[in-house]
């Protein structure tokens, strides 16, 4: 009687391990197209951004990334002539584009960073030049987040100067 | 003596009788476990083909100007073609999928035709009533009547976003 | 004496053990053959995706998953869907594919440019060293041979390799290179030297055909004159005709694909036929059919802008170029590229193929012109 009892545990046990197992690993399967999906999402947006027209038709002023160059490396520069200069420009640009992709996908979180590689771009009062627009905790956050990053070449006298345009995106 | 010979052949034969059982739920769960496969296999089936079809899109020279860039002008001729439209790119990107491209340039959404090109913002291809897995991905619109100045007509670029589905 | 317990105690054992063994070595039989299975189609669809990415990023791969487990595999380049056969299933392929089986594939993307559009297309193919047997020592058969082998893989740096040789009479011609076999660039090389004086006798030489390709090129081709790969009739015209091994059918090319087909496709002889055979229609039909749409949406969208922009009269240079090139894809009637198209069998008819590399030559220097006048992009 014992023994037909503790037989009868066994199976139950059997049949709670082996089902458990199988939703576990199961789960997996959703999470592999996800990371793909907001990997490609990520860098889809920054590219697409960095590649749209501003409203200018100047040569520094014309793309997002045009206009970020010149924000960096011609701090004096006004777009249009008489325009705001270059660096107001491409933050406002760039807060525009992404306040629209905030409208369609209002679950995602967006830090939008641009920043010189290996010196330092100051304004003529001396700051150092970043662009940092979105969630700006993001950056440090331990959470699950996807990150895409392009870079904006200048190539002057004095050498190849980089700056990195980056975003990072994550669930709400 | 009888009496517990009796038992202990009974004893013998529960035993037997529950390692069956084992082994039949084994069986069961190894069946199940192989269906689940299979349809965990299906989902991520449905999933990857739009990844894909969002990838094959967005770089066929039908569609687009540069990778993730399409352009206004083939997408509109592409609509002119009429009812065989669907046909064509079937043979091309394979059956059962849809695709919607729209501007974000903050004005009202209008489907483009011969017409009113280029004051429009809006394209679909292969639409249906029907349950399907969908994509957004962010773009970029080449719109080659751009800017038009006194100095001549110029290109322009601007955002969009793409929904690629697969009909379920 | 053994009790009549202990006695049905150790038969009731021995009917239960048996029971039980047989079961599960059944079932684990079935299971193991269903797990090769299961297996097979997974590596099917690894290589398929794996071609899909080489084709949309143009980064070239090599892909061993083959060799895990025996494969029996066709690509059916005439079926609508195009697919790709196992015997335990087959896998539709929309991206044009041009494969050789074997255990370890190269796999790369390559183009055919028109100006107006560009063809994009993706080699996998095994190991394999492409033998040229040129009987004759013209400037069209080194050009021929120099475009055949710029249109097949660049190995160089992975594993399985591409090579390339000569055959002359019983003698394969297989190092060149230092003493090593050659790849694409440094066979280019090769081909692009002198080669007054140089002549070849027609290749008689044993060779494995799942490992060698042959190449012959004389004037003198016909039916049954090489007995092994492909002989082509050289053409100062860039079209004319080729045979295929075991093949009675006369064949015509009008670039260098349609003969990299037949090479890849090889002498392999299955239920669908001869593998040349079949690849050479697949990359005819492939290509007519893309050719096709993108005629007529390019000459659309041309009618389309040319529309717009006449009402602007800083740009009416634009405007005549643009028609002229929608008449020349779509618009010109009887003449136009998506019309010669229309017929399946345009890669039969010589007459037509004449016509349509007139028409692709004129819709380049039309679509040039407007790259030229800054009406139009290059198409990248």
């Amino acid at each position: 009687m014992r023994k037909a009892q503790i037989n009868i545990i066994l199976v139950v046990l059997l049949i709670i391990i082996f089902g458990g197992l199988a939703l576990f690993l199961l789960s997996f399967a959703r999470t592999i197209s996800q990371d793909e999906y907001m990997h490609m999402y990520a860098h889809n947006l920054l590219l697409s951004i960095l590649r749209t027209d501003t409203g200018y038709t100047d040569i520094q002023c014309k793309l997002v990334s045009d206009v970020t160059r010149c924000g960096f490396f011609q701090t004096e520069y006004r777009c249009g002539k008489s325009g705001p200069n270059c660096l107001t420009i491409a933050n406002e640009s760039i807060n525009e584009y992404i306040s629209r992709f905030r409208d369609i996908r209002k679950n995602f979180r967006y830090l939008f960073t641009v920043e010189p590689v290996g010196f330092v771009a100051r304004s003529s009062t001396g700051e150092p030049l970043k662009i940092s627009i979105g969630d700006s905790t993001l950056k440090t956050a331990k959470i699950s987040k996807w990150a895409a990053s392009e870079e904006i070449r200048k190539i002057t006298a004095t050498g190849e100067y980089r700056l990195r345009a980056q975003l990072i995106i994550a669930l709400k | 003596m009888y009496k517990k010979s009796q038992a202990q052949i009974m004893e013998y034969i529960v035993m037997i009788f529950f390692v069956m059982v084992i082994i039949v739920v084994i069986i069961i769960f190894l069946s199940g476990w192989h269906f689940a496969q299979l349809k965990a296999e299906e989902t991520k089936d449905a999933s990857s083909r739009v990844l894909f079809l969002t990838k094959h899109l967005s770089h066929s020279p039908l569609l687009v100007k540069d990778d993730y860039m399409f352009d206004d002008g083939k997408l509109t001729a592409l609509k002119s073609l009429g009812p065989e439209l669907c046909g064509e790119l079937e043979k091309i990107f394979g059956y059962d999928w849809y695709i919607e491209i729209t501007v974000l340039d903050g004005k009202p959404k209008t489907e483009c035709t011969w017409s009113n090109y280029p004051d429009c913002n809006y394209w679909e291809f292969c639409t249906k009533n029907e349950k399907n897995v969908t994509y957004d991905l962010p773009v970029n619109v080449y719109r080659r009547i751009g800017y038009t100045l006194s100095t001549g007509v110029f290109s322009r670029v601007d955002i969009g976003f793409i929904r690629v589905g697969v009909y379920a | 004496m053994i009790s009549i317990y202990k006695l049905f105690r150790i038969i009731f054992g021995i009917i239960a053990s048996v029971f039980i063994l047989y079961f599960l070595i059944y079932y684990s039989a079935v299971y193991s053959e269903m797990q090769r299975d299961t297996q097979r189609v997974l590596i099917l669809k690894a290589f398929k995706k794996t071609a899909q990415d080489v084709y949309l990023t143009g980064i070239p791969i090599n892909f061993s998953q083959f060799s895990k487990l025996e494969f029996d595999l066709y690509f059916e380049g005439t079926a609508e869907p195009p697919k790709l056969r196992s015997s335990v299933s087959s896998m539709i392929v929309m991206t044009p594919l041009f494969f050789a089986q074997g255990d370890n594939i190269f796999i790369e993307r390559l183009d055919l440019d028109y100006g107006w559009w560009k063809f994009d297309f993706v080699e996998a193919v095994p190991d394999m060293t492409i033998i040229f047997n040129p009987l004759e020592n013209t400037e069209e058969i080194w050009d021929m041979m120099k475009n055949i082998t710029k249109t097949l893989p660049d190995t160089t740096n992975f594993r399985p390799k591409v090579t390339f040789g000569f055959c002359d009479g019983i003698n394969l011609d297989e190092n060149l290179c230092g003493g090593k076999p050659c790849e694409r660039y440094d066979f280019l090389n090769i081909l692009n030297q002198q080669h007054g004086g140089v002549g070849f006798s027609k290749c008689t030489a044993g060779m494995d055909k799942e490992k060698y390709r042959l190449v012959t090129v004389s004037s003198s081709c016909r039916h049954g004159f090489a007995d092994k790969g492909i002989c082509i009739v050289p053409s100062q015209t860039d079209i004319g005709n080729f045979y295929i091994n075991g093949s009675a059918e006369t064949y015509i090319y009008k670039d260098p694909l349609d003969l990299v087909s037949a090479i890849i496709g090889g002498d392999s002889v299955s239920i669908y036929g001869i593998g040349a055979e079949e690849l050479f229609k697949y990359k005819n039909k492939i290509l007519g059919n893309r050719m096709k749409i993108m005629s007529k949406v390019m000459a659309q969208r041309s009618v389309l802008i040319s529309g717009r922009l006449q009402a602007n009269t800083n740009w009416t240079e634009c405007v005549i170029p643009y028609k002229n090139l929608a008449d020349t894809l779509y618009f010109g009637g009887q003449d136009s590229i998506s019309n010669i198209l229309s017929n399946e069998n345009y890669y039969k008819n010589l007459p037509l193929l004449m016509q349509l590399k007139n028409k692709l030559n004129e819709a380049r220097a039309q679509y040039q012109e407007l790259v030229d006048k800054g009406c139009e992009y290059i198409y990248v």
